[in-house]
């Protein structure tokens, strides 16, 4: 067991050192402030802070003895806009290369939570990032201004990606590559194929950890499967930890190592075995919902 | 060739590429209007240069400072949107301004004159565009991902809020440098059309951009052509010009 080391320099990664045995994290305490009568834990995360301001060192959660390591671990979190609580008392961890669902009805918070976590919306709570966390997020809107000429392969440039690696990325999704393909223009791409390129775009630079809102929307049955293989496939070969905001209860439910269920506070978490069942989803989305 | 024309045409090129440039980002972060309102929020200062005879981009820099700070200033603290906030900033300082423009001098602040350019504005026009041009070239990839998605922006480490300051500091810079040429009220034109031209017959990104450099060169080079040849104001010539590119790239419109 090591000391506490420093982490974080701000933002919601910013850790706490507990004393408690099973945690090895960073020891000073995280930094506050004041709105109103609102006392928040600064989350003005610069996304940068995860991957490059981290030193090297996790922390590791004993179950038992059984030892897992963490990447994410949120404690008593909530989150509110002005005098609306959006997100109550949520505490919950991810394990590294572990699937999580984040199940809900309409303003449960799914959206919000990931966007906290993420360090774009101002909390309160502890939100622990094991160090050098790289991200990739595919949020639930996403909009190509009209016919603005922006083609795949400088949207995948943004991020300074070689075109194997577009290539390569743009494969995982199902998306045949070629030449051809990144000279065609995002707004023209169909609602499908633009999700699975944003969720290409994302994973393109081996995020450790990939965060999905709602990457379902609008799309049709066949493109749901389409792109629901797609993650399956990352998920089962890359092994990137993956945090998933989705409606549905089908087979990616199924495949999930875990399942948050939300609305403002948490209903339910634990195996998909335990959490979906008819009389949890009828509890999750106030009607009786058949699997 | 007299060396007034030359230095209006130095002045017409360069102002007239990075406005030009600056439009391909504007119309992209739905802001196309922004350029013509900031136009109008220089008056006051332009009609203090007017009145004390001196370059009117050095009266509209000041001015555009001003009312860029106070609209930034508003949005973080009322989360308005830019454009309302623009709007109230532009039509009070049209309002100011009208209360001392002398009125002999109305026309040159609304429509420029580029007659006048000596060679000192020439050399400070020409080098604040090419730094803004760099400043933009290196901006552009980042202002196009943060009009899309502010928050994949950030997640993709990029300093939104500094970043947009950054953007508006050049907007105003090209405004003030291209209210020599086209006055405060075809100024917007001069950042928009050119870009909305070639938006019209781009492929991707980069020919949209350098595509949008180009025509401004070529509107304002073509606009000032005009004026020496009939001597027609510089200013509305400019914008014709670049309105007839526009008009003929709807025929080599890509989809």
């Amino acid at each position: 067991m090591e000391g506490c080391r420093s982490g974080l320099t701000g933002g919601p990664g910013k850790t706490v050192c507990r004393k408690a045995p099973w945690v090895r994290i960073p020891p000073s305490p995280p930094r506050q402030f004041f709105i109103g009568a609102t006392r928040l834990t600064e989350s003005k995360l610069r996304p940068e802070c995860l991957s490059k301001n981290r030193q090297q060192g996790g922390f590791l959660l004993k179950y038992g003895n059984m030892e897992k390591d963490i990447i994410l671990k949120v404690e008593n979190l909530n989150v509110a806009f002005g005098e609306e609580k959006v997100i109550e008392d949520l505490s919950f961890d991810l394990e590294e290369k572990e699937l999580l669902v984040i199940l809900g009805p309409n303003g449960a918070g799914k959206s919000t939570l990931l966007k906290t976590l993420l360090g774009l919306v101002p909390y309160e709570g502890k939100i622990q990032w094991k160090d050098s966390v790289h991200i990739g997020y595919v949020p639930n809107e996403f909009v190509i201004p009209d016919n603005l000429p922006l083609n795949l392969r400088e949207f995948f440039q943004f991020k300074k990606d070689s075109p194997e690696k577009i290539y390569k990325a743009l494969e995982w999704v199902g998306i045949k590559s070629s030449d051809k393909i990144l000279e065609k223009k995002l707004y023209t791409l169909s609602s499908g194929q633009l999700r699975r390129t944003l969720i290409a775009w994302a994973m393109s630079d081996d995020p450790d950890i990939i965060f999905l809102d709602e990457p379902m929307l609008f799309i049709d049955i066949h493109g749901r499967e389409t792109i629901y293989d797609s993650l399956a496939r990352i998920w089962e070969e890359k092994k990137q930890s993956i945090i998933l905001v989705s409606h549905e209860v089908g087979e990616v439910c199924k495949k999930a190592d875990k399942v948050l269920a939300l609305n403002k506070r948490k209903l339910f978490y634990g195996p998909p075995k335990e959490i979906i069942t008819p009389q949890n989803l009828a509890k999750i989305y106030g009607s009786p919902i058949s699997l | 060739m007299d060396l007034q024309f030359l230095y209006s045409l130095i002045v017409g090129i360069f102002i007239g590429g990075v406005a030009g440039y600056l439009g391909s980002l504007m119309i992209t972060k739905r802001m196309a209007l922004v350029g013509d309102a900031l136009g109008h929020a220089a008056l006051p200062g332009i009609a203090i240069a007017l009145i004390y005879g001196f370059n009117p981009s050095w009266g509209a820099i000041p001015a555009l400072f001003l009312g860029i700070l106070v609209i930034w200033f508003f949005e973080i603290y009322t989360k308005l949107p830019m454009e309302a906030l623009t709007g109230i900033v532009f039509t009070a300082s049209v309002a100011i301004a009208f209360l001392f423009l002398p009125e002999d001098q109305v026309s040159n602040a609304l429509i420029g004159d580029i007659s006048k350019i000596s060679l000192s504005d020439t050399i400070f026009s020409v080098i604040l565009s090419i730094i803004v041009f760099l400043i933009l070239k290196k901006i552009f990839s980042k202002m196009i991902l943060t009009s899309i998605s502010e928050d994949v922006a950030r997640v993709e480490h990029i300093d939104t809020k500094k970043y947009n300051f950054i953007y508006l500091v050049c907007i105003a810079i090209v405004v003030a440098l291209g209210i020599k040429i086209t006055g405060s009220l075809l100024m917007g034109a001069l950042v928009i059309t050119p870009a909305a031209a070639a938006r019209n017959m781009a492929s991707n990104l980069f020919q949209y951009s350098f595509g949008a450099l180009i025509i401004g060169i070529v509107s304002s080079v073509l606009g000032i052509l005009l004026f020496k040849a009939f001597s027609f104001p510089a200013g509305p010539c400019v914008i014709l010009s670049a309105t007839a590119i526009f008009l003929i790239s709807l025929i080599f419109r890509k989809k």
